[in-house]
């Protein structure tokens, strides 16, 4: 079984290796939602890492004598506001840049936060089971029972709006998923052969928890992560265009189509290009998502 | 059967005492709430005497057990913004919320099965290409900012439907519509997926080798299994209906439940935020239950007993 294994492993590298720059191209050409999302998060992160250079204004900078105005390529002397402006004369285009970052920052803190947490969980719940896996489960279904927007809603109205308090709601939010998939996974993995050698050399818990449980389940986590990104940004996008979620006066593209609501008629500008920037986000990393699982996850492909 | 819609029956207060706690827990965290109704330099005295009417002076679990036994005798306090008991005001927008709510699961559940059905049933076609790829981007798209255009294209340039607030059937069409194409993607998906996975199945086969017509095998045997994981995922999806509730209500200014939690955030309205999470909870509880029941009276193998 050996043999065979490392037989195929090693002509699938050969195969690469001669291909070279076609056998990429053939690569890229089989996995195209995995390219094309790649690409499309690669352009959001790079936005998001040097929104400072890239942003033409100060994204805070009030100009009340150029109050919604208008996308326009041209200006006296002046920058021009490639993307217009909103009701207070700040630059659009300058505002979504740094609303990018602010919301990929959030995300990323809440998906580090309960994916750490969850993952944990959901892994002592699978390899202990008995006492501890009752309450770890029961506590899941009693968050799954309460939706996260009225959690959010709860968790605002007694803490106030702020960052740290906007990365918490989404991580409580999202703990969940985590916790089962780990869940399931420990349930089964745990009953493989080479758990059991494992045991039966004198490995500890820990040991077998961390080097062969969670290795092995790591390709569904990956995937699930990265599908959570995208439903993060749209969650985080809808609790600031609700006021629960990014504190004015910092960028936020929910909070930037709360406004673009209120001046459809005179702006409709305003509400145009953060929408586009969230669906052009979340769009890239679906496409990278589902990229990730024909790869990693073959069991979840769906016809 | 009915013994286990009685053990789920009797799993509800759990679930509520559960939610109760947390937002308990949540609001003792919150520190003095005699901050909110004295001015900052009201006396002492007045001050403990405050906390006392309150029952703010008593030990933690009592506290706890008085807010529950408020909360079942339908007392949740007065709302401040409102001058009115909080449960009063919940229930008076619970209507709106409801009609458009219903409307838009039911259609949305209606459509999701039969596009979905449609789209395995014509694999590969332009009619499951353009279903699957609206499904895809409409997952990907802010709810709210589909909505905001929608506003844009029909009320404020074609002046065809209104803009917000509820009235007449043009006030349902584009709220509904954004809640459809958020709705709608998930249920459409799945039951494709379903549909495409039991379509390879050997019962398919056994009943086609019968020489059992392609109509009646798609809807006597693969519908009625591939509703079953549909159900369950739409009784999951209540509590993203009501996310989607709660943003398509404030886009289009509609008085409902949704809209008025989200207000009670913004003025501080701690008693009117507690009745509409609890009745909110309440209800996303009740529709699981209705999917899980639903789900056991379909499948003779899910355990009963």
């Amino acid at each position: 079984m050996s043999i065979s294994l490392s037989d195929s492993e090693g002509s699938s590298r050969a195969n690469r290796a001669s291909g070279g720059v076609a056998g990429a191209v053939h690569w890229a050409g089989e996995h195209k939602s995995l390219v094309v999302g790649a690409a499309i998060l690669l352009v959001v992160v790079l936005v998001a890492v040097f929104a400072p250079v890239l942003a033409p204004r100060d994204p805070l900078e009030q100009d009340l004598f150029n109050r919604l105005q208008p996308p326009s390529l041209s200006s006296e002397g002046d920058t021009p506001f490639l993307l217009g402006t909103d009701g207070f004369g700040r630059d659009i285009l300058s505002r979504i840049l740094f609303a990018t970052r602010i919301s990929l920052t959030v995300v990323v803190s809440a998906i580090a936060v309960s994916s750490s947490t969850g993952i944990l969980l959901g892994l002592m719940a699978g390899y202990y089971e008995g006492r501890i896996g009752t309450v770890i489960m029961r506590a899941v279904d009693m968050q799954m029972a309460l939706p996260a927007i009225l959690l959010a809603v709860t968790v605002i109205a007694v803490f106030g709006t702020s960052l740290p308090n906007l990365v918490i709601v989404l991580a409580i939010s999202g703990w969940v998923t985590y916790t089962r998939i780990m869940y399931s996974e420990t349930l089964s993995i745990k009953q493989m052969e080479y758990v059991m050698a494992a045991r039966a050399l004198g490995a500890s818990n820990l040991r077998i928890m961390l080097r062969h449980i969670l290795r092995n389940a790591f390709g569904a986590l990956i995937v699930v992560a990265t599908l959570q990104v995208g439903n993060l940004i749209l969650f985080e996008a809808a609790l600031s265009f609700l006021g629960l979620g990014v504190p004015p006066p910092t960028p936020s593209l929910g909070s930037m189509l709360s406004e673009g609501r209120n001046v459809l008629a005179v702006a409709a500008w305003l509400a145009t290009f953060p929408g586009m920037t969230i669906v052009f986000m979340v769009l890239g990393i679906n496409y990278l998502g589902s990229g990730l699982r024909e790869i990693l996850d073959p069991k979840l492909r769906i016809g | 059967m009915s013994r286990y819609v009685i053990r789920r029956l009797l799993q509800i207060p759990f679930a509520v005492l559960g939610i109760t706690l947390i937002i308990f827990v949540l609001i003792r965290f919150r520190g003095d709430p005699t901050a909110l109704y004295l001015p900052p330099d009201a006396p002492p005295e007045l001050r403990e005497q405050m906390r006392h009417n309150l029952g703010l002076d008593l030990p933690l679990p009592v506290q706890y057990i008085r807010f529950v036994s408020n909360m079942v005798q339908g007392d949740f306090g007065m709302s401040m913004w409102h001058r009115q008991p909080a449960l009063d005001v919940v229930l008076s927008y619970i209507p709106a919320t409801v009609q458009l709510m219903g409307l838009a699961l039911v259609l949305g559940a209606v459509l999701g099965i039969v596009l979905g059905l449609l789209s395995a049933t014509n694999k590969g076609s332009p009619l499951d290409m353009v279903l699957v790829s609206i499904s895809v981007f409409g997952q990907s798209m802010p709810s709210f900012w589909l909505g905001i255009m929608l506003i844009l294209l029909f009320a404020v340039n074609l002046r065809w439907l209104p803009a917000s607030g509820r009235g007449g059937w043009e006030h349902y069409v584009l709220p509904t519509f954004t809640l459809l194409m958020f709705l709608v993607p998930p249920t459409l998906l799945l039951v494709r997926s379903s549909v495409l996975e039991l379509l390879r199945e050997d019962f398919v086969l056994v009943a086609r080798s019968k020489g059992l017509a392609d109509r009646a095998i798609l809807y006597g045997h693969v519908l009625k299994n591939a509703l079953r994981p549909t159900i369950t995922s739409l009784g999951m999806q209540m509590g993203r209906a009501m996310g989607g509730a709660v943003i398509t209500e404030t886009v289009f200014a509609w008085p409902g439940l949704g809209r008025l939690s989200v207000q009670a955030v913004g003025n501080r309205d701690m008693a009117l935020v507690q009745a509409s999470v609890v009745i909110l909870a309440v209800w996303v509880i009740l529709c699981n239950l209705i999917a899980d029941v639903a789900n056991a009276s379909l499948d003779p193998r899910i355990q009963t007993d």
